[in-house]
């Protein structure tokens, strides 16, 4: 398996595209994968594409995807992928008030 | 006086300057000694010095003055606190002027220098100070410190600004070098280098004063107390993103322990954790934990205080506390799962998410409904008796907390028409109530999807069972005007036909039953053969009732032409039984013994294929069963899968348990469609192996889904128990079962069944004790009444099996299970194992057992003309 390739379980994440992408965009976007993963060469990628591809084109796969898929075994660090982790400059302000303290 | 000395030197060490300055002043003017006035210096040192501490730098020094003028001698004593003074007045020149001069002797400088070390910490004001010349290194050093600090905490600096030549390695600034390249390092995230500079700096210096908060913000320091200053800074400059990263693998550690008092510590650290982070993470981050702690049964309230308060209750929320009680997959979490979905309806459809009567809305109406399905109907009274007991009038308006599946299906058909949701909608319908619920909702599916056939069969078949024959044969032509070659409408035409026909035959109307069989004749046919002989039979029975001997002889041998001997014998006494006409029309007799065994085996599968898809039960004699049993166990076996699992059927009909045993045997034996035989074993299986029962059932089942099947696994589901419903079956229990019941080729005989060993893995009822659960992984309420240690009973002494009552009880409880069907057998077992008591379980299935009481219109017609049992042909 290809360490790039993004979690089954976010068919969006498996063929790139944004949750708000039409059919036409879906389409596309599969046909790409599929060109970059074809069944032959990564069968194992190409299968995931593919489901991915059978959830998102079936509009009812698609809405039973968006209401229940909920990883709830998900860490909750995984809530915080994405979020500001730098270590912010406060100025000498708060470092002097320390250092007049004692 | 050396006790009242030592007195003074114990209240200086314990802080108690005014005292020590009180008893000491006392002491010098009865001693008057210079002991005494060491003393006495001593205490004030100790006074001056708490006063500046306080902050009275005023006061401190007025009082210095006195001092130093009511005791000359001891002003070099004294020099220390005019520093003091002159660092916390910000005039920095008397205390660093002498260090101008360069014969200033060695101690003198070391003291000043310590002095700076330890107490200067405005680097402008010793860089500006007047006293030294601006190219004085105390200076330079102190104006380079002061430009890099201000930089470093403002912004990423280069290593240039950090090289410091200024500041030697013997200044005594030199801690604040390394203070500046600790804060630079800090920023770059190089966590090493950080504290290497960080031990570079003296333990007595100010900069040390920073060490704590550093070791804080790089969250190698938790839970520690800081001051209002040192939090600060920690909030300004910490790291946030990794503090909150920490707590948050410690909360998550501390689920796992499923200890209350360590969630709850490590929710609360989280929680001040989190402080720092945007409204959204925070609120997301609440929202998760709030779920995970309802999962482990904590304490709401208690929950929501570590938590600051309850989670914001949108939509998010809601679909995972929702998910997360479905998941559980107990019956009153399953109820709450249900209440929780419709409060997310209303919330999303609020907040955007979808639309009322949209394509999601029918998904998620759809889910509700089938989950309302699976909720004991006690607990579902339960949960309306409290909702009207609540409900706050004019509150909730018509909408009830616990809808009815009925109106869930209602609104899933509305907004999403599809074939599924009609089909599980009237599948309901057909088991919730009388036949106007599953008639009615036949009709919405036939208003919204008219080219559906299904509605149209259903209520062709719902019509003949009421005798309804007229509509139904209308309900069938506009089948057949939408698809005169589906299958199934060919099924169904020909069930429909034949019923009429037995039933005019009850009735004696022959002419009536000779029409209806040429209309029979015109259905086409699946197997060649099939439709010409159950005309032929039927027009056996008419030429019996008329009576007309010759075509009596023309039809028997038509008839035993086209199916043989042993078919027809079947198809013969299979419409008796059906029709009822045993007593005016006996069947010809049939000799078995000169009959081959594989010839009464392919002859016995002709009737049940036919028997099987006209809906007619074949019902296979006792005394076959021998010759039955041999002809399966002849090698190379004449019969297909299909065949073998309708001569199983019948066998299951005909109360032939070892014959269907060995059928499920014999195409366990070939390794295809295994689900359908497992099946097959699981109802043939005598009551008192329910493990194995359960342990088929669930295997099939899991094939079944492998394959597809779902209308398989809807019955394999009818057949377990609520409690096997949504167990897993791991990949290797599975093999492990196929394998077994493989090589159990011979029906279980009670006296020396033994359990196979998956049964092992498979506990029919699993124990509810809060043990068992936290071993399979289940969530364990805190506040069980399991928890209680002292048991109310000991299994042993209350509930002794060698007791005669019981043996005898057991005894009779066996021969009537014996007697009962298989299947309402297995029913009274399960009633008697979940908890009831063994007679009303027996009478409760013998009620089953008679016919229903009649409405008074039915019991006009009826006393018009006997009505037949009809619905057992579909």
């Amino acid at each position: 398996m290809n360490p790039e390739t993004p979690p089954a379980s976010d068919p969006y994440a498996v063929l790139g595209i944004s949750r708000n992408a039409d059919d036409d965009q879906t389409r596309a976007a599969y046909v790409a994968k599929v060109k970059q993963f074809p069944p032959d060469r990564s069968p194992a990628e190409f299968e995931l594409v593919r489901d991915a591809y059978d959830v998102l084109r079936d509009r009812r796969r698609r809405a039973q995807h968006t209401l229940f898929s909920v990883d709830l075994e998900a860490p909750l660090q995984s809530l915080l992928e994405g979020t500001d982790n730098d270590r912010r400059f406060a100025g000498p302000g708060p470092w002097l008030a320390v250092l007049k303290e004692k | 006086m050396p006790e009242e000395s030592e007195r003074v030197r114990e209240l200086i060490a314990g802080r108690h300057s005014k005292a020590a300055l009180q008893l000491a002043k006392d002491l010098f003017k009865r001693c008057g000694s210079a002991e005494s006035e060491a003393l006495l210096v001593c205490a004030y040192k100790a006074r001056i010095d708490d006063l500046l501490k306080l902050g009275l730098s005023v006061e401190a020094k007025a009082l210095l003055g006195i001092v130093r003028d009511r005791f000359p001698a001891a002003a070099a004593r004294l020099e220390e606190l005019d520093r003091e003074i002159y660092a916390i007045e910000g005039r920095l020149e008397g205390l660093v002027g002498p260090l101008r001069d360069a014969n200033l002797p060695a101690e003198d400088r070391d003291r000043i220098e310590t002095f700076i070390r330890q107490r200067i910490y405005d680097l402008p004001a010793l860089a500006g100070v007047s006293s030294l010349p601006p190219e004085h290194p105390l200076r330079e050093a102190a104006s380079a410190l002061a430009s890099a600090f201000q930089a470093v905490t403002q912004g990423p600096v280069d290593d240039a600004l950090l090289a410091l030549p200024e500041v030697s390695r013997r200044s005594p600034l030199a801690s604040w070098k390394a203070l500046v390249r600790a804060i630079a390092s800090y920023h770059r995230r190089e966590d090493e280098e950080c504290r290497k500079w960080l031990q570079a700096i003296a333990d007595d210096s100010v900069p040390a004063r920073l060490i704590p908060s550093f070791t804080a913000m790089m969250g190698t320091r938790n839970g520690a107390k800081f001051s209002p200053a040192e939090q600060m800074l920690i909030a300004a400059a910490g790291d946030a993103g990794a503090a909150l990263c920490s707590a948050v693998k410690a909360l998550e550690e501390a689920f796992k322990t499923r200890k209350q008092g360590p969630i709850l510590d490590a929710m609360r650290t989280a929680l001040a954790a989190m402080r720092h982070t945007d409204n959204a993470t925070r609120e997301r981050l609440r929202q998760h934990i709030a779920v995970r702690a309802t999962t482990q049964h904590l304490n709401s309230s208690t929950v929501y205080a570590a938590l600051g308060g309850q989670p914001r209750l949108d939509a998010y929320y809601l679909r995972l506390l929702a998910r997360a009680l479905e998941e559980q997959r107990l019956a009153e979490s399953t109820a709450e799962a249900a209440i929780v979905w419709e409060d997310f309806r209303r919330q999303a459809i609020k907040e955007n998410w979808f639309t009322a009567d949209g394509l999601e809305d029918g998904v998620l109406s759809l889910h509700v409904a089938q989950l309302m399905e699976k909720i004991p109907p006690e607990i579902v009274a339960e949960i309306r008796e409290e909702e009207r007991f609540y409900r706050t009038p004019g509150k909730r308006g018509h909408e009830e907390v616990l809808p009815s599946p009925g109106r869930l299906y209602e609104r899933a058909c509305k907004a999403d028409p599809s074939f599924e949701a009609f089909q599980m909608w009237l599948s309901w319908a057909k088991k919730a109530g009388p036949w106007q619920v599953a008639d009615n909702v036949a009709e919405s599916w036939r208003k919204a999807r008219p080219k559906d056939i299904q509605p149209l069969l259903y209520l062709m078949e719902s019509e003949e069972k009421r005798s309804a024959y007229k509509k139904s044969l209308k309900h069938l032509e506009e089948a057949e005007e939408l698809d005169r070659l589906n299958p199934e409408v060919r099924r169904a035409k020909l069930r429909l036909l034949l019923a009429a026909a037995i039933r005019h035959l009850r009735q004696g109307k022959t002419h009536l039953a000779k029409a209806g069989i040429e209309q029979l004749e015109s259905v086409p046919e699946v197997r060649p053969g099939e439709v010409a002989a159950l005309a032929a039979a039927l027009r056996w029975y008419c030429a019996a009732l008329d009576p007309d001997p010759a075509d009596l002889l023309r039809q028997e041998a038509n008839l035993k032409r086209t199916l043989g001997d042993v078919a027809a014998y079947l198809l013969l006494a299979a419409l008796a039984k059906e029709g009822d006409l045993g007593v005016k029309a006996t069947p010809p007799l049939l000799q078995v013994s000169p009959i081959a065994a594989a010839e009464l085996l392919t002859g016995t599968v002709k009737a049940c294929v036919l028997g099987q898809w006209a809906g007619l039960p074949i019902l296979l004699p006792r005394s076959w069963n021998n010759p039955l049993l041999a002809a399966l166990k002849l090698p190379r076996g004449p019969l297909d899968e299909a065949q073998m699992l309708a001569l199983g059927e019948a066998a299951l009909d005909s109360g032939s348990a070892e014959l269907a045993y060995a059928v499920s045997t014999a195409g366990l034996a070939r390794g295809t469609a295994n689900a359908r035989f497992l099946f097959l074993r699981a109802r043939c299986l005598p009551q008192w192996a329910a493990l194995r029962h359960d342990g088929c059932c669930l295997a099939a089942l899991e094939l079944a889904r492998r394959e597809r099947d779902t209308d398989l696994a809807g019955k394999i589901l009818d057949q377990l128990g609520e409690d096997q419903r949504g167990r897993p079956l791991p990949p290797e229990l599975l093999s492990q079962i196929l394998e077994e019941e493989q090589e159990l080729k011979e029906i279980p005989v009670y006296q020396r069944y033994r359990e196979p060993k998956y049964a092992a893995e498979l506990e029919s009822s699993p124990c509810d004790c809060p043990k068992c659960r936290a071993r399979r992984g289940e969530p364990v309420d805190a506040s069980d009444p399991w928890n209680d240690d002292e048991d109310d009973f000991d299994d042993e002494d209350d509930f002794d099996q060698t007791e005669p009552g019981f043996a005898d009880l057991m005894n009779r409880l066996e021969r009537i299970l014996g007697k009962l069907p298989p299947e309402l057998a297995q029913q009274v077992t399960r009633a008697i194992t979940a908890g009831e008591d063994p007679v009303t379980a027996v009478n409760k299935v013998i009620d089953k057992l008679r016919p229903e009481r009649a409405s008074s219109s039915q019991k006009t017609k009826a006393a018009k003309a006997p009505l037949p049992v009809q619905g057992s042909l579909f």
